[in-house]
């Protein structure tokens, strides 16, 4: 390869990974905490911060004041305006043409629109759009971000993880024996209802995961103080519900909600519940629920939806459901058979019988999860849900909510771990202290030590760290306080590649080759002996990824991505400076690889 | 740096060193508990409630309690008496505050008396416990305290705004902050479960690595030096374990992962000597076995040494500044490389030449018969290899003082054959 394709590789290398660092460099370094609040607006708070920006956007535009601080705002409405004033242009083609200019104030473009069309509603709404598009995607963009960086574990952000398992103890489980399968499933239901519950608090990072061993659920909540809450979430069964959607209240609602939203207020309270207010303006024995909205990846969307049900429980709170299953309908769709048994199904009849045509949602714990409508006379217990091309898990997990829903599964915490902001806080800039130390040290150490090639080196540890860190962005991992610990490490161990190479050219060196060659062979007999030392403790860095757990997980990934990185630098970066730098100028002397001059003399004359 | 040791001739030595320190490695965390012996009393392991279910949480207290005194309420609600005094710097400090750590591990005793109620868990019967620890600090001392003045601000600066610890918010006015007297700063709590499992996997996890690098090194090299690798960690390891025995230190997931960096750390080490004794196994064909392992220590020594050097200034920023949460980690770490790159010097490559002396001398005789023919077309292309072998022949006539050769006499026989 010549120097050109080794440079341009590693310019590639380069560029690849500043691409997924670049989300971590703005979030750490560039992002306000006004973005940072931004970047974190999700579901109803979103919302209502939208329209709070909205009508505090409109009302300085139309007065013409701060504009400077709204300069993206009224960029968007004139892009908008545009395009509107080319429509009404190309369909009034008689009448003298709106000048298409670029510099209208927010009050022209206003009277220009009136004129046109009548209606202040009309015009009001037209720019009350822009403003919320504008927003919603300036909020994304951040979200975004946000999504790429490299997190911060709980032991450096402060925040609280559980580790949740079924109690196998427990009074009600004792002398049951479950297998494999069953016990799987508990947990997926588990998951399920903790997700349900959980979700509803609005802790937008929290994640819950189902650990490798099958039979054990992680839950990490960031920023999250007291774990007294979570305790109560998991200590509660789920409650599975079917009741009537009400088709008149839900009408009231949407309009409530569109009015509401016209004036940008939001109708629910701050723990996500509808203002008594509006609540009284719904039918009577009536209730309002959000619908689970998820997306693709099962997470729940933002924006949920509320619909108006019967407070009327139609089968009560302990439905017991025989079995639920996904099968292959008549039509080779997908549908959910599920059984109901005794007094259950001859209530179901009469439920069914009365409510024909209309919605009967499954309610998971207040959240109502499918609204599908009754066909007919449900005898005999066996009933069928069809609906339309929902994917097949999405089916898959409401059948294992009917089935589980009423199951009662004992969970209990095994694992608990909290972690106040401050201390994380401390943590951080004690961690980052020390790595500076290290590096400096090393520095310091290396080119004292190797002279020119203490600098190459140096360099090596310079992008090393950087190759790291832009693995754990790419790989979305965490950054925990092991994990710093294992960067520490691995800027002392990535010289030693290094050191073996500039090791191994001295000895070549001496041994009577000229520079050149003793570089050349240095390299190339170094080759194997780095990969095989690299390769072995990447082995049980490896072993430690896949078994290991919280501390040793995070400390192992950045390890073996401090090998494969260092690895990299050390056998092709590294030779691409020293080249570079022989072709610059011709070294004949060890001076390159040594400042003391006691190594630099060859041993013959 | 070009020196030659007789690192072979002397195994022996560094062998029974080694093999002496094992054994009271050993005895620190195998020994039976209730022998006397002083500073040789055998002490287990102090394990972390990763390993043994339990709780640890951090405790500040705004003002007016002594660390006696907290033991005693300590005790007394049935947390034990691992109290440890957190040194929070003066910059940090609001007022007299002081923080402690509080570490309670469930005995049997405890999890007999869960066993008997079926409502009960370990959770909640540690968290009943801390309670009635936070209650009986709350009679001692008081229930509240106020935050004004200096003391105010300080807390401000520290923790912001909104996330002074404790505050009960419902009692804030304008220079004023009321906050609980006593504030748990941070709490990891394991069931006994948990952690019997968590011990088994680690334990199966050191284990499985040891296979892995077992297989490893057999696959690309040869059994022999897998074997010498392998007997290198152990002793690392065993040395290890005393060294966190000897001193108390926690026994966690965190120092288990320092040990688990030890094994890969060793290993590399060992790995780049033995590399270089199976390249001159081939390049000095009629050199005895202990000739050419001795070189190539010697050629790979100035890098082992570098190496060590530069991962010990990491570790040991890490052991001053990375503060209390690592201390032990970085400890261990460091004295862990001392150790790893002791073995790999002085006993990894020794077990190779012992296991090469038992088995393949046989071999090795029939092999040099054969190879005879050969190595004269050798010689011209590894003349520099021979270099090292013609003055190690010198310098093992000349006198078997086992210093270095001098780079005088070096020069000279590099000079003579040019």
């Amino acid at each position: 390869m010549t120097k050109r394709t080794r440079f341009f590789i590693f310019a590639v290398s380069v560029a690849f990974i500043l691409y997924f660092l670049t989300p971590s460099i703005r979030w750490y370094f560039m992002f306000s905490e006004n973005d940072k609040y931004e970047a974190g607006l999700l579901g109803d708070t979103l919302k209502s911060e939208i329209g709070k920006r909205v009508s505090e956007a409109t009302s300085a535009l139309s007065k013409g004041e701060e504009t400077d601080k709204f300069v993206g705002e009224l960029e968007a409405i004139r892009k908008s305006f545009l395009k509107e004033v080319k429509k009404i242009n190309k369909a009034n083609v008689g009448e003298d043409p709106i000048d298409m200019r670029k510099d209208y104030s927010y009050a022209d473009m206003y009277d220009i629109l009136l004129k046109k069309r009548k209606k202040e509603k009309f015009v009001d709404s037209f720019f009350k759009n822009i403003l919320e598009d504008y927003y919603s995607a300036r909020f994304s963009k951040k979200r975004a971000v946000k999504n790429g960086i490299i997190k911060l574990g709980l032991d450096l952000q402060g925040g609280a993880y559980a580790v949740i398992s079924v109690n196998f103890d427990h009074p009600s489980m004792k002398g049951k024996k479950f297998t494999a399968q069953e016990k799987s499933e508990m947990i997926d239901s588990a998951v399920i209802k903790i997700e349900n519950r959980i979700n509803r608090f609005g802790v937008s990072e929290t994640s819950i995961q189902k650990m490798k061993e099958q039979d054990k659920i992680l839950i990490n909540l960031p920023g999250v103080k007291e774990t007294s809450e979570l305790r109560s979430i998991i200590e509660t069964v789920g409650i599975l519900e079917f009741k009537v959607v009400s088709k008149e209240g839900s009408e009231i609602l949407s309009k409530i909600y569109q009015e509401a939203g016209a004036k940008g207020e939001s109708i629910v309270d701050e723990e996500s519940q509808l203002l008594e207010v509006y609540q009284k303006m719904l039918p009577a024995n009536t209730e309002a629920l959000y619908v689970s909205n998820k997306d693709e990846w099962g997470v729940e969307k933002e924006n949920k939806q509320m619909l108006v049900v019967e407070k009327e429980s139609l089968l009560g709170e302990n439905v017991k459901i025989q079995s639920a299953s996904v099968q292959t309908g008549n039509l080779g769709q997908y549908v959910i058979n599920f059984v109901l048994d005794g007094e259950d199904a001859k209530r179901w009849a009469e439920v069914t019988g009365a409510n024909v045509g209309r919605q009967i949602a499954i309610i998971l714990d207040d959240i109502i999860l499918e609204t599908p409508v009754v066909q007919e006379k449900i005898t005999g217990g066996r009933s069928q849900i069809t609906l339309g091309n929902a994917p097949i898990e999405h089916l898959q997990n409401i059948a294992l909510i009917l089935k589980s829903g009423s199951m009662n599964v004992p969970l209990e915490i095994s694992e608990e771990n909290s972690v106040g902001a401050s201390l994380g806080q401390d943590t951080i800039s004690k961690a980052l202290w020390a790595c500076l130390w290290g590096v400096i040290a090393v520095f310091l150490f290396m080119f004292l030590y190797y002279n020119i090639g203490g600098i190459i080196a140096d360099i090596a540890v310079v992008l090393n760290i950087f190759f790291l860190l832009g693995g754990l962005a790419l790989f979305g991992g965490t950054l925990t306080l092991p994990g710093i610990a294992g960067i520490v490490l691995t800027v002392g161990m990535a010289v030693d590649a290094n050191i073996i190479i500039f090791e191994r050219i001295k000895e070549e060196f001496r041994s009577g080759k000229t520079l050149k060659t003793a570089i050349s062979l240095g390299y190339d007999r170094a080759f194997w002996t780095i990969m095989d030392s690299n390769l072995t403790t990447f082995a049980a860095g490896i072993g430690l990824t896949l078994f290991g757990t919280g501390a040793i997980k995070g400390f192992a990934v950045t390890l073996c991505l401090g090998i494969v990185s260092s690895l990299y630098t050390a056998l092709f970066v590294s030779k691409l400076e020293i080249d570079w730098l022989m072709s610059v100028k011709e070294f004949k002397s060890l001076r390159i690889l040594s400042l003391l001059r006691g190594g630099n003399k060859k041993y013959e004359n | 740096m070009k020196t030659n040791f007789k690192f072979i001739e002397r195994s022996r030595v560094f062998l029974i060193f080694s093999l002496v320190l094992i054994l009271i490695s050993m005895w620190f965390f195998l020994g039976p508990k209730n022998v006397n012996l002083g500073v040789f009393t055998p002490r287990g392991f102090n394990l972390g409630v990763d390993f043994q279910g339990g709780i640890v949480h951090q405790v500040m207290i705004y003002s007016g309690i002594s660390q006696d005194k907290i033991r005693e309420l300590a005790v007394s609600s049935g947390l034990g008496n691992e109290i440890q005094n957190i040194i929070i710097p003066d910059e940090k400090k609001i007022g007299s505050s002081t923080s402690y750590l509080i570490k309670t591990i469930i005995s049997e005793q405890d999890q007999e008396e869960i066993d008997k109620d079926p409502n009960m868990t370990s959770l909640k019967f540690v968290e009943n416990r801390t309670n009635k620890f936070y209650t009986s600090i709350y009679e001692e001392t008081r229930e509240s305290y106020e935050l004004t003045g200096e003391e105010l601000a300080k807390a401000i600066k520290v923790y912001g705004e909104e996330n002074i610890p404790g505050e009960i918010k419902e009692l804030r006015t304008a220079d004023k902050r009321v906050v609980k007297n006593a504030v748990k700063e941070s709490q990891n709590v394991i069931s006994p479960q948990y952690s019997k499992g968590l011990r088994f996997k680690s334990v199966m996890l050191v284990i499985f690595v040891f296979l892995i690098l077992l297989t490893y090194v057999a696959f690309r090299f040869k059994i022999q030096y897998s074997v010498g690798a392998i007997l290198a960690l152990v002793h690392d390891t065993l040395i290890m374990l005393g060294f966190i025995s000897f001193f108390r230190l926690e026994l966690d997931m965190t120092v288990l992962a320092a040990i688990m960096t030890l094994i890969g750390y060793s290993i590399n080490d060992t790995i780049v000597v033995f590399d270089r004794v199976r390249e001159n196994f081939t390049i000095m064909k009629e050199a005895s076995p202990v000739r050419i392992i001795n070189v190539s220590i010697n050629q790979t020594l100035s890098r082992t040494i570098m190496t060590s050097l530069t991962t010990l200034l990491a570790t040991v920023s890490l052991l001053l500044f990375a503060g209390d949460k690592i201390r032990g980690f970085s400890l261990v770490l460091t004295v862990g490389i001392i150790v790893g790159t002791y073995s790999s010097i002085f006993i990894a490559s020794p077990i190779v030449n012992i296991w090469e002396f038992l088995f393949s001398r046989k071999k090795k005789i029939k092999k040099e018969k054969k190879d005879k023919k050969i190595i004269s077309t050798e010689k011209s292309v590894s003349e520099n290899k021979d270099d090292g072998v013609e003055s190690q022949k010198t310098s093992s006539t000349t006198g078997g003082s086992g210093s270095a050769i001098s780079k005088k006499m070096l020069k000279k026989l590099s000079g003579k054959k040019k």
